[in-house]
């Protein structure tokens, strides 16, 4: 056997190593900033494209919104995140910084809580609020309770800071320290840490920007590598399938109204009381998009939503925009199989819009002489 | 006694009384079977024996069995019998068959005179006590009742921590970061989904290197953790994806339920002393049980079914060929070649039932892992192959939209993991100059695959710095992996 003196060196080097690793590994990942949750500068070449932040948008977001004070909040869920850019020229100058809140697959509440946020981390004046119709969609014959608005934000609300909606100090701190703390000493962090800067230089590699856009970098290199037809099917197949449920409807059983409808309610009259502008909006769907909704049975559903969420606009007296009922051509075929490196001009797949649809849906909603609309090709 | 007590009664205090009058019952019972032993009334310690087997299978019974008992009941009688839901006392499988083994040895007259509290020790000693290794009384209470027992010593830190390190490493790297590849595959089998070749067998691997690792990793850290106390515990796995029969994967495989069911079931239902058929008969009832202690459940019962069926064929198949050909069929590195894949593919066919969490999920999976469904690869590898796959489209290969990161993380894990399992020593093996544990296995050259008996030479733990270095990286990657940011998977493609 060992003496114990050797022992107690072993030990001693131990716990050094262990020491040392951890705190080297939680330098790294602050260095790089992987997620974007630290605000460490971007460095070209570096840490400057974030491929792994896609899937922590919900955690880093309400940090990212913080450091970067936004005037103006692009609110919503996945399609305004991929279809509005806060480095538009189409922001008139009085409108910067602009600040993207939107959360993929997020609850239209929860997109609003976030938008809140965003807006009171910057005295930010301004809003455009993204609405979808399949966030308003609800189970009709699911029993009809009241929103429990403290137990729907339970699992974020400890991230944001809105005045008068604050969750308790403690759960506040125990969230920030375990993002933050879970952020650093991780080696999924450090793994992702590493990835980010090996694949600067790659080509289409997924990002976010430190404003909170999506620049749909992964839809590009999945139109070059497969086409994109692939985007197409496989998003109607998914559509279908989660339109096929014949429960789905607007409003719990014997209810006139649902928890979207309420939170966007909400979110204008609390808006109305900080004196912020919003300007409302449907998202513009693919022909796709509006073929699969009514072989599901849900166009006169599709057709009231509008109808009610335009109501709600209107009694708030907000600038209310479909942008399905713009006259657009949303019914570009994309290219058939077989063909990569090429896709058609608005959307990316039926249900997300590019930036360039988004360039002339920004020219109609904020007024600015220098916005042009994109020629088309 | 009173840390692993408090330990116990963290997760749910009202079971420490249960734990607490089990132990009485038990300890009080084992007095009463010595007495009769020493005086010679060996009718009365048979039915003090009978009794007490009876009140612990009872106990165990209504907590683990009563609701699937009455759901098969229901099922199959068309009842409609209602029990709420029993929660499940934590660790109560280990410690009862730990206090029937204390009770059969009492009888036998093979257990000493201990004090209450050692006992009490014996069967609550915190590291164990949750996931085994299952512990006798003959490996335990010697070591407790040295005196200085328990006291901590840097030796014994030092061995336990490395010991600790390796199982920390094996549970939260190796067997959490290859769970993420399994838990899917089966999630779809039960939602009723169809798994394409690959699919289904990388689910199925994935699930077979998460279980070795989570469980021996598991295994290791009780082992660790005691050891730091001086405490040196039996080992339970050996490399058991080596064996290159279904006999040694059994004395590798959770080495101290095997001796279990062996020492208390297998031997006591008459082992192979009746002879061949009576042997077999045994064997499947022995591994049926076993099948039925892991899980209240008809998959684990068809699992262990299946295990007892392996034993007889690989009994029959060695009574026979060693018979007609005892010189051998064929050279022996493509006979233990054969014979390891032979073995491998029916251990991972047996861990589908043992993972899924129905008959119809388990056949799903096996459908997919036999090509029922056809072989298909993602759309996005398959556009990424040019020239190839052409060829592969001709063979009858298909595609299919999504999932191409998963197939690729899947099969790169697989490939990962599976040289870890088979070609590195395990952690007995590598700590084997500090007596890593109790009853370390040596086994027969034929029976184990070797790929690379040089690098289990030279891999051997000494208190040098080098290891401690090593051992602190690991111990760091370790605890680094519990933790990571909360991440929602939204997929948009």
């Amino acid at each position: 056997m060992d003496s114990p003196n050797a022992s107690r060196r072993f030990l001693r080097w131990l716990a050094l190593s262990f020491a040392l690793v951890c705190a080297a590994a939680a330098g790294f990942n602050y260095v790089v900033d992987p997620y974007g949750l630290f605000g460490t500068p971007r460095i070209q070449g570096f840490n400057a494209i974030k491929p792994t932040a896609a899937e922590r948008v919900r955690v880093t977001k309400p940090y990212m919104a913080s450091a970067a004070r936004p005037a103006t909040v692009i609110a919503g869920n996945s399609r305004p995140e991929l279809g509005l850019d806060p480095q538009s020229p189409c922001w008139p100058e009085d409108h910067k910084p602009v600040f993207n809140t939107g959360i993929p697959g997020a609850s239209f509440y929860m997109q609003t809580q976030y938008a809140k946020h965003a807006l009171m981390a910057g005295s930010g004046k301004r809003v455009l609020l993204a609405v979808d119709f399949l966030d308003f969609l609800t189970n009709t014959a699911a029993p009809a309770t009241p929103p429990d608005w403290p137990a729907l934000a339970r699992s974020y609300a400890g991230r944001l800071h809105i005045p008068g909606e604050d969750a308790p100090a403690w759960q506040r701190i125990h969230l920030q320290a375990q993002d933050q703390l879970g952020a650093l000493f991780s080696l999924t962090t450090l793994a992702d840490a590493l990835g980010t800067v090996a694949r600067q230089r790659a080509p289409f590699t997924a990002d976010r920007r430190a404003d909170g856009f999506n620049p749909g970098r992964d839809y590009q290199a999945i139109i070059r590598s497969e086409g994109q037809h692939v985007l197409f099917a496989q998003k109607n197949a998914e559509l279908r399938e989660r339109l096929a449920n014949p429960k789905l409807g607007l409003f719990p059983a014997g209810q006139h109204s649902n928890e979207s409808f309420e939170a966007l309610k909400g979110f204008l009259g609390w808006a109305k009381q900080h004196g912020i502008a919003v300007t409302v909006f449907i998202n513009p769907y693919h022909a796709d998009y509006h073929r699969i909704i009514a072989e599901s049975d849900l166009g006169e559903t599709y057709a009231q939503w509008t109808k009610m969420v335009a109501g709600i606009a209107t009694a708030a007296e907000v600038p209310f925009w479909d942008f399905n009922a713009q006259g657009f051509e949303l019914g570009e075929t994309p290219p058939g199989p077989g063909v990569r490196g090429e896709h058609i001009r608005w959307f990316w797949e039926p249900a997300h819009y590019t930036a360039e649809l988004g360039e002339v849906m920004l020219g109609k909603m904020v007024i600015k002489a220098a916005c042009t609309i994109p020629p088309t090709e | 006694m009173l840390a692993s007590l408090f330990f116990y009664a963290w997760w749910r205090p009202v079971y420490l009384v249960l734990l607490l009058v089990s132990m009485l019952a038990n300890f009080g019972l084992g007095s009463l079977l010595g007495q009769a032993h020493r005086r010679g009334r060996l009718h009365a310690g048979k039915a003090w024996l009978i009794f007490g087997v009876f009140l612990n299978l009872a106990l165990l019974g209504y907590f683990k069995y009563a609701n699937f008992t009455v759901s098969s009941l229901n099922a199959l009688a068309g009842t409609d019998f209602h029990l709420d839901t029993i929660i499940l006392p934590l660790a109560i499988s280990f410690f009862t068959f730990q206090q029937i083994a204390y009770l059969v040895d009492a009888y036998q007259g093979q257990a000493r005179e201990y004090r209450f509290a050692h006992y009490a020790l014996f069967v609550t000693f915190f590291p164990q006590l949750i996931a085994g290794p299952i512990v006798h009384h003959r490996d335990m209470l010697p070591q407790f009742m040295q005196p200085g027992a328990l006291t901590p010593r840097a030796q014994n830190m030092a061995i336990g921590l490395s010991i600790f390190a390796l199982g920390l490493f094996k549970k939260t790297v190796l067997a959490d970061g290859v769970a993420q590849y399994a838990t899917p595959v089966f999630d779809a089998a039960a939602a009723g989904d169809t798994l394409s070749f690959f699919q289904a067998w990388g689910g199925a691997l994935a699930y077979t290197l998460q279980l070795y690792f989570d469980f021996s990793g598991y295994s290791d850290m009780a082992i660790g953790a005691a050891r730091m106390f001086g405490i040196v515990l039996p080992v339970n796995f050996h490399s058991p994806y080596k064996a290159t029969n279904i006999i040694e994967f059994w004395r590798r495989w959770h080495m101290t339920l095997s001796a279990f069911l062996r020492d208390y079931l297998y031997i006591a239902l008459g082992g192979n002393r009746a002879g061949r058929l009576m042997r077999y008969r045994n064997l499947m009832l022995t591994m049926l049980l076993g099948g039925l202690w892991h899980g209240a459940g008809w998959t684990f019962v068809a699992w262990g079914t299946l295990h007892g069926l392996y034993l007889c064929i690989n009994h029959a198949w060695r009574h026979t060929t060693t018979r007609l050909f005892p010189q051998g069929l064929l050279p022996v590195p493509l006979a233990k070649a054969l014979s390891w894949l032979v073995t491998f593919v029916a251990i991972v066919v047996g861990w589908v039932f043992f993972r899924a969490g129905s008959f119809d999920a388990a056949l799903s999976v096996l459908q997919g892992m036999a090509g029922l469904n056809g072989i298909a690869l993602p759309n996005a590898i398959a556009a990424r192959l040019d020239a190839v796959w052409p060829v592969l489209a001709r063979l009858g290969f298909g595609t299919y939209l999504g999932g191409g990161s998963q197939f690729v993380f899947t099969w790169l894990w697989i490939a990962a993991l599976l040289p870890v399992a088979l070609v590195l020593p395990n952690t007995q093996q590598i700590m084997r100059h500090a007596q890593p544990g109790l009853h370390l296995h040596s086994g027969r050259t034929e029976d184990e695959l070797q790929p690379a008996p040089r690098l289990a030479d030279k891999l051997a733990w000494r208190n040098t710095t080098g290891w401690a270095i090593g051992i602190g990286l690991l111990a760091a990657i370790s605890v680094l992996a519990m933790t990571r940011i909360s991440e929602f998977l939204y997929f948009q493609f």
